[in-house]
């Protein structure tokens, strides 16, 4: 008896020798070897409805030149700690991060992607390229995004807000598509008929600034300004303008909304006008192909686009939330080299247009253009007119910092916390401190 | 002979022996990290050409973290989830598993289902409920439209956010305090219940004055590991509110998460690291001389 | 014990009741599996029962690999635990050390489970980069294997406790070495504990999210809990096969369960027959 007990121990400590030895071994990498080819590159990018269209172009691109490209998919609410961790050790393991337009800023400000033009002295944009208030570029004598800037990624996923509606159920009331706020309100005042339809909900939680910025931006306010001549930055948080946009704003997260507005984020705006309880949204350009996959949708093809209203009509500011992709400065030039073909290769106008066709949000005003022409494609269209309009984020490094603090004054005041104007006044203190602590000069 | 000299030694310091592996690990791969943070919060990290600058700031993130309303906030919602949710299920769990020693038929069946709800993946279960709760297509308030009653939004309610929380906590840990004091029921020896049966003590005091006082080190083990677990929820809250409405339903470990890496501070995120520790560390020693006092004994101590 | 008095048809309703309690919500996420996406958010109660989540989900995720991953890093973890915890745990409980020695060695164990996981995490993933080791199962039973000690030490001190001084000092009297008193005596009489402890370990290593997407990159080591969060995306939540995942990803606990519960429940009888 006390053999077998002892056996048993020995087992299990051979096991675990054993299994170790196992999970070494099964996980060897077999490296790529290949005449003229590029190194394998992986990109390391978050799940989303448009990683399929990806997916797509990089077939295309492995097809085309023979080289690997390896696509490592992350949940989204992942994302910044494993692009924090990669780019902080002493060699990254991707070759392409995806970014975030608000938080782009402190990593290419510390350098820990790589400047393009240091790859490749020749790397420019093209004339068709959309360079959304240059978000790729960083002048870092000024500290802010600019044309003077370097260039520290290339914009892969354009998104930006566009306003959905239901073309059916608008056409049989009469109604055209907004234009300006006053227009949206009577659509949603003509339609709301709790709990079977709501008029309009808005985006209360996960960046709900995201959905003020539309407003503030359309009624010429600004959350952030910076004054090129004396080099001062502004806060305009606590303006008549920004008062305004947060009344806005206000009535739309929660009049016509359902009783849970308090808890709607993208991805529940999304599911309601799925769902057909709403006859309108804006939100960002990637929800497009799903209004249309009647698996998910009950509403396809009832869908149609429009650019995001303003105070009058011709006076909008849809925001851009772009994803831009770049390379990682701790990675030998090889690599770098590996990826910045490949950032090339998926600019061109060609590329553009296949990209989009298989659902991806493009980069290009051409390729929005010759999507237009196609039916199938009814939000390329409003994303084309939206282009002249479209109005950036935050341009300094701290922007995750000032949209935290953005995102819990909202929600307090949207949660009836907070009063409206004391909401913005503590905005305007938090910024202005922020912005001071990071070395800027505010007015 | 030297294999015999081995068999001795081992025999004479097994005590050091057996323990030498457990400290070992720990020394290797715990030092490390908490030295860093340690180090790490009494600095402000940047992103400096290319890598990461460590600019020493004394003890300013501590005194940040003293001002900082919504940490704070987050620690008073933890602690009340911790304290609230705690307590409930270990009278659930503790009734639970007596009642299972109790009967004989289906005694493996009750077990298996109580167990059940920690072996889901903590998303899975925030879907879940998610699935319930929802105010626009949730079964509770799809149920409740079926008899003319409209739900209220149990996720975005000022009121009901956090009990719809806390609900979810208890379903899914009172397994984890069941399995745990389960193992210790099983383990009752039943010679000493059979004497108290004899000598016509009733059930419920045999429970009380016999099973009880012996399952206490291992109620005790199951509270504060519970506790301390609860300050590590995350992903469901993530997924069912967000922290919301407004801060109602904010914790500590999404906001360290928030800061660290969302806001960029990774000096700061350190102190609110030490402080939670030490806080949670606070409340387990509290917890300890509360059993002392309530039960005037040395505590759970061999 | 036959008789059917008053309390015990309230004890075998109260019990009736928790599972009722418990399954619920299963039952909700079983349902939402078979519900077309728009389904699941158009609020009726009926709806047309589909497979379309369980083909979605696993052609677009290489589950089944996911699934061995998780196996090798939860079983692997569980393993060693067992094995450091028992040895550490019968130290701990069964020889004589000084109170401060045993106070630090458990205040330490608890003050590792108090961190917060973020606080092992970045310097774990230069670690395995460094070691070579990362993005494979090891790297994550290196890390399970510190968030798992603990609970497992302290469980199973309090069962080596519990194992009565009597038969041990008869044992060591028989001539009996303290390697063979713990490995014939001691660990069977303990095995209600390194079941519960086996069991614990193997759960919260399967269901470990913030390290498995922090030490693992792609398939080749994933596990189940980034793969369902995969599903919960910038735009979207794939509630549907979310729900399939979950119910895939319980069945090896629930094997776990079924087979753990017989040692939970055998313990001390064995250790009778022995004494």
């Amino acid at each position: 008896m006390r053999f077998v007990k002892k056996s048993v121990f020995i087992t299990m400590l051979l096991l675990t020798v054993g299994l170790m030895v196992f999970a070494r071994g099964s996980t060897e990498q077999v490296p790529a070897e290949g005449g003229e080819r590029l190194p394998a590159i992986s990109i390391l990018i978050n799940e989303s409805p448009w990683l399929d269209a990806f997916r797509k172009i990089v077939d295309v691109y492995e097809k085309e030149t023979g080289n690997e490209v390896e696509i490592v998919g992350n949940p989204y609410s992942a994302l910044l700690t494993r692009i924090t961790n990669t780019l902080t050790a002493p060699e990254s393991e991707f070759d392409i991060v995806i970014l975030d337009e608000v938080w782009s800023n402190q990593f290419y400000d510390g350098e820990l992607v790589a400047c393009l033009t240091d790859i490749d002295p020749d790397f420019a944009f093209d004339e068709g390229v959309i360079e959304y208030n240059w978000a790729t570029r960083w002048d870092h004598e000024l500290g802010t995004n600019a044309e003077s800037g370097k260039i520290y990624s290339v914009p892969i996923n354009g998104n930006m807000q566009i306003l959905y509606y239901r073309s059916d159920l608008l056409e049989e009331a009469g109604f055209e598509p907004p234009e300006t706020w006053d227009d949206v309100f009577r659509i949603a005042e003509y339609f709301y008929d709790p709990p079977n339809m709501y008029g309009m909900v808005g985006r209360a939680t996960g960046r709900p600034d995201f959905g003020l910025q539309a407003i503030l931006h359309s009624l010429g306010g600004y959350l952030l300004d910076y004054d090129t001549n004396d080099r001062t930055w502004d806060v305009g948080i606590n303006k008549p303008e920004a008062h305004e946009a947060l009344d806005i704003y206000l009535r739309l997260v929660k009049q016509y909304s359902p009783d849970d507005y308090t808890n709607f984020g993208q991805a529940q705006m999304i599911s309601l006008m799925q769902s057909g309880r709403v006859p309108m949204i804006y939100t960002v350009t990637a929800a497009a192909p799903n209004f249309d996959n009647p698996a998910v949708s009950s509403v396809a093809g009832l869908v149609n686009a429009t650019v995001v209203p303003g105070p009058r009509p011709g006076e909008h500011a849809p925001t851009t939330g772009i994803q831009p992709f770049a390379i990682p400065n701790n990675l030998p030039d090889d690599r770098k080299q590996a990826a910045l073909t490949f950032l090339e290769w998926v600019l061109q106008p060609e590329v553009q247009v296949q990209f989009g066709k298989f659902g991806g949000i493009v980069t290009r005003q051409d390729a929005w253009e010759t999507l237009a022409e196609d039916p199938k494609f009814w939000w390329a269209g409003a994303v084309a007119d939206s282009t002249p309009y479209a109005h950036g984020q935050i341009r300094v490094t701290v922007g995750g910092r000032i949209f935290s603090v953005l995102e819990t004054l909202l929600r307090s005041v949207v949660a009836g916390d907070t009063e409206p104007a004391e909401t913005l006044r503590r905005a305007e203190v938090e910024i202005h401190t922020i912005m001071e602590a990071a070395g800027y000069v505010v007015k | 002979m030297s294999q015999r000299n081995l068999y001795r030694i081992i025999d004479d310091n097994f005590k050091y022996i057996a323990i030498a592996p457990v400290i070992i690990v720990l020394v290797l791969l715990v030092l490390m990290p908490v030295g860093r943070l340690f180090a790490t919060s009494f600095t402000e990290v940047k992103f400096v050409s290319g890598g990461l600058l460590f600019n020493p700031v004394g003890f300013i993130n501590y005194l940040t973290a003293f001002k900082d309303a919504i940490a704070a906030r987050a620690l008073l919602n933890t602690t009340l989830l911790a304290l609230i949710s705690v307590s409930v299920e270990v009278v659930i769990a503790v009734v639970l598993a007596l009642s299972v020693g109790y009967i004989k038929r289906g005694n493996t069946f009750f077990r298996t289902i109580f167990i059940f709800p920690m072996l889901l993946p903590p998303i899975a279960i925030g879907v879940m409920w998610l699935m319930i709760y929802d105010f626009n297509y949730g079964v509770l308030n799809s149920v409740l439209a079926f008899f003319g009653v409209r739900g209220p939004a149990w996720l975005a309610n000022n009121m009901l956010a956090f009990p719809s929380i806390i609900i979810v906590d208890i379903w899914h840990w009172t397994s984890f305090v069941f399995l745990i004091v389960l193992a210790g029921v099983e383990t009752l020896p039943h010679e000493l219940s059979e004497s108290g049966r004899i000598d016509g003590a009733t059930e419920l005091q045999i429970i009380r004055k016999i099973q009880l006082p012996i399952l206490r080190p291992i109620i005790m083990t199951a509270i504060v590991t519970r506790t301390i677990f609860a300050f590590k929820v995350y992903e469901q809250i993530y997924l069912l509110t967000d922290g919301g409405p407004g801060n109602r339903t904010e914790v500590i470990s999404s906001y360290i998460m928030r800061v660290y890496f969302n806001e960029n501070r990774m000096g700061y995120a350190s102190a609110l690291s030490v402080l939670t520790l030490i806080f949670i560390a606070a409340l387990v020693l509290f917890f300890y001389q509360l059993q002392k006092r309530v039960f005037n004994e040395r505590g759970g101590k061999a | 014990m036959k008789k059917l008095s008053l309390p015990r048809i309230l004890l075998v309703a109260f019990l009736i009741v928790g599972a009722i309690v418990t399954l619920l919500p299963v039952l909700v996420v079983f349902r939402t599996s078979f519900q077309y996406p728009r389904d699941i958010i158009s609020g009726s109660l009926l709806f047309t029962p589909t497979f379309y989540n369980y083909i979605d989900t696993f052609t677009s995720y290489r589950f089944g690999r996911l699934l061995i991953n998780s196996l090798v890093a939860a079983s692997g973890t569980t393993v060693i635990v067992l094995a450091v915890a028992s040895l550490a745990g019968f130290s701990l409980g069964k020889f004589h050390w000084a109170n401060w020695a045993v106070s630090l060695i458990l205040a330490s164990l608890l003050l590792i489970q108090m961190l917060p996981p973020v606080v092992f995490a970045g310097p774990f993933y230069l670690i395995t980069r460094q070691l070579g080791i990362y993005n494979t199962p090891l790297a994550l039973i290196m890390a399970y294997l510190v968030l798992q000690l603990p609970l497992s030490v302290l469980i199973l001190r309090q069962f080596a406790m519990a194992v009565p001084n009597e038969i041990l000092e008869a044992a060591h009297i028989d001539g009996a070495s303290n390697q063979m008193i713990f490995s014939s005596i001691s660990l069977p009489l303990m095995v209600p504990g390194i079941a519960t402890a086996g069991l614990l370990s193997f759960v919260f290593s399967w269901n470990d999210f913030m390290f498995a997407v922090t030490l693992t990159s792609t398939t080749k080591s994933m596990t189940i809990p980034v793969g369902i969060a995969n599903f919960s995306q910038d735009f979207q939540v794939l509630y549907g096969n979310i729900s399939v995942a979950a119910a895939f990803a319980a069945i090896p606990g629930f094997l776990m369960v079924i087979f753990a519960q017989r040692y939970v429940t055998r313990g001390l009888t064995i250790g009778a027959i022995k004494g």
